[in-house]
């Protein structure tokens, strides 16, 4: 039949439960069993869903709230507080740094063949129409950038470490044809000069221009479960592939 | 009758307050409020305890900020457009405060509900400046940091944190700091 306990709640807490009963005729004992069934036991899965909700709508109100005039910027920061007071409940007790939310980068998730992919939502996608024919994807990544630059992911038949000149090229081109600044890096890559003299072919008569001038780099995604890597890896930015 | 087993309340002695500076009343305690406070340049004083405890959980604002045996002090101020935050050192047995700069970002509403939801959240107590007037007759270390820094470091991340390589050490300048030198 259940217990009868008592506890102290606050002035304004009791109005509210006193304004539920006289409005809708909803005992206090219900009330309070209803936002205990709602909030303290809630499903796990649906407890993240709402927290992720409340961490994209904190992230949204804080550029808002940046962008915003005087009067505005009060009412949004009192909004952002309520999400965020409800987003740590959610999270058991633990804030919701700005820092934390900004760190883990939205991901977009494109269907491939008999897998999907899952990656930043910012990462740049040459060739979306194939996927849904390929079994693997590959990354490029500049170092030594004079400027950011952002990365790209191509579908392809095979992995990064099989491509050959021509793939590499064509997927370069297509970098260039979705983001026409990647021209600059590769008119500022410097080709290697191979020693002659040197005892291993890949020491080079201009290494240090070439170590620090842009260089591009074609990178497998990681397959999860891929017994190639530790059982506890952890791809760049979550980057992977997963089998269906 | 008399009850000599009638315990005495013992009277709990007054809490000596570290910072001769009022406390920010409840109202106040608010992410507007405080915003309010900073931009009109009221310093903020924070006063950690590492026994205050969180969630259950060690207060990491506190650890952060540790100055003294299990207290920690932190003022945050507005610099020009800028929410300065600075850690406090107690120097030598007369324990006088130096503040140490730490951490620099834009004072902007969102850097304000940050700083709201952690290191003020954590705080053992607040307490207000009025126009940083005790904040200014305190010492301060001596640091490089300059504007063309501070830009270049926010036009990459949300807050400059300032490393032990921007403070010159004494030792280092016997002849006076390259600062007094060009002055």
């Amino acid at each position: 039949m259940g217990k009868k306990l008592s506890f102290d709640l606050t002035d304004e807490n009791a109005e509210t439960l006193e304004a539920i009963k006289n409005e809708s005729r909803v005992p206090f004992g219900q009330t309070i069993n209803s936002l205990i069934e709602l909030f303290c036991r809630i499903p796990a899965d649906v407890n993240a869903e709402l927290l992720a909700f409340c961490k994209e709508k904190i992230k949204e109100l804080y550029t808002e709230m940046d962008r915003a005039g005087e009067y505005e910027a009060q009412t949004l920061m009192n909004k952002s507080q309520t999400y965020q007071n409800l987003a740590m409940f959610l999270n058991r007790g633990h804030r919701i740094s700005i820092d934390s939310i900004e760190s883990k980068p939205k991901m977009q998730k494109i269907e491939m063949f008999n897998s999907v992919l899952i990656c930043p939502s910012d990462y740049i996608i040459l060739n979306k129409e194939e996927a849904e024919y390929c079994e693997y994807a590959s990354v490029v990544e500049v170092r030594n950038a004079k400027f950011g630059v952002p990365h790209f992911i191509y579908f392809h038949s095979k992995e990064a470490n099989a491509y050959n000149d021509t793939d590499t090229e064509m997927i370069e081109k297509a970098c260039v044809r979705e983001w026409p600044r990647f021209k600059e890096i590769m008119d500022s890559l410097v080709e290697p000069i191979p020693d002659p003299t040197a005892e291993h072919k890949w020491q080079y008569l201009n290494a240090k221009e070439v170590n620090e001038a842009p260089q591009i780099g074609h990178f497998s995604i990681y397959i999860q479960g891929d017994s190639r890597y530790p059982s506890n890896y952890k791809p760049p930015m979550e980057t992977r592939i997963i089998r269906l | 009758m008399f009850d000599f087993f009638k315990r005495k309340t013992q009277q709990q002695p007054a809490e000596r307050n570290p910072i001769p500076l009022p406390e920010i009343p409840s109202e106040k305690m608010n992410p507007v409020a405080l915003h309010e406070m900073l931009k009109n340049r009221t310093a903020i004083w924070g006063w950690y305890k590492i026994t205050d405890m969180r969630n259950n959980e060690l207060n990491f604002s506190a650890l952060l900020n540790m100055t003294l045996g299990f207290d920690g002090f932190a003022v945050f101020r507005k610099e020009g457009d800028y929410l300065v935050k600075y850690r406090v050192d107690s120097v030598g047995k007369e324990h006088a405060i130096y503040m140490k700069i730490s951490e620099v970002c834009r004072l902007t509403p969102s850097n304000v509900m940050e700083l709201y939801n952690t290191e003020f959240a954590d705080a053992y107590k607040l307490f207000y400046d009025n126009d940083s007037n005790y904040s200014a007759g305190c010492q301060c270390y001596v640091h490089d940091v300059n504007i063309d820094m501070i830009e270049n470091e926010l036009s990459k991340r949300r807050v400059f944190y300032i490393g032990e390589e921007h403070f010159f050490k004494k030792s280092d300048y016997p002849d006076g700091l390259p600062t007094a030198e060009k002055e």
